[in-house]
């Protein structure tokens, strides 16, 4: 080995890692060569200097917080990984509904339709109640027959409510059956109650008549005669239901 | 820096972190985040970006793990990811003029080579001043190579891995770096 040769082992290979031979060789010859040497000496204060840096490990400022901010970064991302169009939409909705005014605007929406529901539900029991002590079935039947008979005794009078008196919508006609047109329900029912087993049997007939052609009755300028015959045979019924009343009562 | 784990405790952490355990990570993360902060820090020489480098790379890790070949050391897959990072990092502060700024802040008078007394317990400043005065002058690469093999101690083997080089181009630019350094450091005047 040269000393150019020598002198780029130095520089470039760390002291430690000379093998065995080129320790030996390094050995006799720095004891020869001052050049050498003195390369060697320099070297080796550099191999120190740089195991000083190597030994001075950098540290992290905060070890902890950055270990929690890197797990804080994976948990939000994972969250985020399954931040779906809907969770975007459930987001935008509370970002929404954290806003004061609407949030109190909501409240009181949802208190108003609240106490509406309340009410309307309040007042159809009422009405159930009042046509359940007309019925007077109450002891005899349990509490989901009564409404089942109900349902059926409203639908029947609606009905017959809608044909004789025009059209109307079903919930407004109910409501107009039960708690304002109560007399003419009254009259009507007291009427079937009254009738014979013939004249209930008509009564049932025309229900059932009216029932299935309802579809055609409805809207259908090509039933008219079928809609005034219909409705004579009602006004027939009305009177029946009034003459039986007037009876009963010189009775 | 944190004690080595034991291999099959890594390799279950591992196994845990591949099934969503982020308890598991938690673990890996503490072990390991000090190395790649000091190869980050060495290269960047800021101690913001080094931490930023920390949390990417350990984001990256952990978003990839199911990708993580066994056959391969953790620690490797680990510094590949932090150097490719760090390279990332170095071009763009080279495009930003304020890193100019903060170099100046950082490498004050008060931490140029001279002036520190090596024997004692340097500080990061101190550490990333000695080594840019150091390292000043040799290429991107080189700079890296230097560090991974002569300051976090890891083999030529390992290197050419994190690097995709081959081990005769490691063993060329290491060459080359330590010869510079080593000029640079038997030059000055620092009594050891």
């Amino acid at each position: 080995m040269t000393c150019k040769e020598l002198q780029q082992l130095l520089y470039s290979t760390r002291i430690e890692d000379f093998d065995p031979a080129e320790k030996e060789f390094l050995k006799k010859h720095l004891a020869d060569c001052e050049t050498c040497k003195t390369i060697f000496q320099e070297v080796t204060k550099a191999d120190r200097i740089l195991n000083r840096i190597k030994e001075a490990t950098p540290r992290i400022r905060n070890e902890h917080a950055l270990t929690e901010s890197i797990i804080a970064a994976i948990v939000s991302g994972e969250r985020s990984m399954v931040y779906t169009s809907a969770n975007k939409f459930l987001d935008r909705l509370i970002n929404i509904f954290s806003m004061e005014t609407i949030r109190f605007a909501c409240s009181a929406a949802l208190l108003l339709c609240g106490m509406t529901y309340v009410l309307m539900e309040y007042n159809d029991t009422i009405a159930i109640v009042s046509l359940e002590k007309r019925l007077g079935k109450k002891s005899e039947m349990k509490s989901a027959d009564i409404f089942k008979q109900e349902i059926s005794v409203l639908n029947f009078f609606r009905d017959l409510y809608k044909l004789s008196n025009g059209s109307a919508s079903s919930v407004e006609l109910t409501k107009t059956l039960v708690l304002i047109k109560k007399t003419d329900l009254q009259v009507l029912l007291n009427g079937y109650k009254s009738l014979d087993d013939a004249s209930q049997a008509r009564v049932d007939r025309l229900w059932e008549k009216y029932r299935k052609e309802e579809s055609s009755i409805v809207g259908s300028e090509n039933n008219r005669e079928e809609i005034t015959a219909l409705r004579n045979e009602i006004e027939r019924l009305k009177m029946d239901v009034e003459r039986s009343n007037q009876t009963k009562g010189q009775q | 820096m944190q004690n080595t784990i034991p291999v099959e405790a890594l390799i279950q952490l591992i196994e845990d972190a591949q099934k969503g355990d982020v308890m598991a990570f938690d673990k890996i993360v503490k072990y390991h985040q000090s190395y790649a902060y000091a190869i980050a820090l060495r290269f960047l020489y800021d101690e913001d970006d080094a931490e930023d480098i920390v949390q990417e790379s350990f984001i990256r890790i952990w978003n990839h793990l199911k990708d993580f070949d066994p056959e391969m050391k953790f620690t490797t897959w680990m510094y590949k990811i932090v150097v490719n990072l760090c390279y990332d990092k170095a071009k763009s502060n080279k495009r930003r003029t304020s890193v100019f700024a903060r170099w100046n802040e950082n490498l004050s008078k008060d931490n140029c080579i001279e002036n520190i007394d090596i024997e004692r317990d340097l500080t990061n400043k101190e550490t990333t001043a000695v080594i840019k005065s150091l390292a000043d002058g040799l290429s991107e690469k080189q700079r890296m190579i230097f560090l991974l093999r002569d300051l976090q101690d890891l083999t030529i083997q390992e290197v050419a891995d994190i690097t995709g080089m081959s081990e005769s181009g490691i063993k060329a630019n290491l060459f080359y770096a330590r010869q510079n350094i080593k000029k640079k450091l038997a030059m000055l005047e620092v009594s050891i």
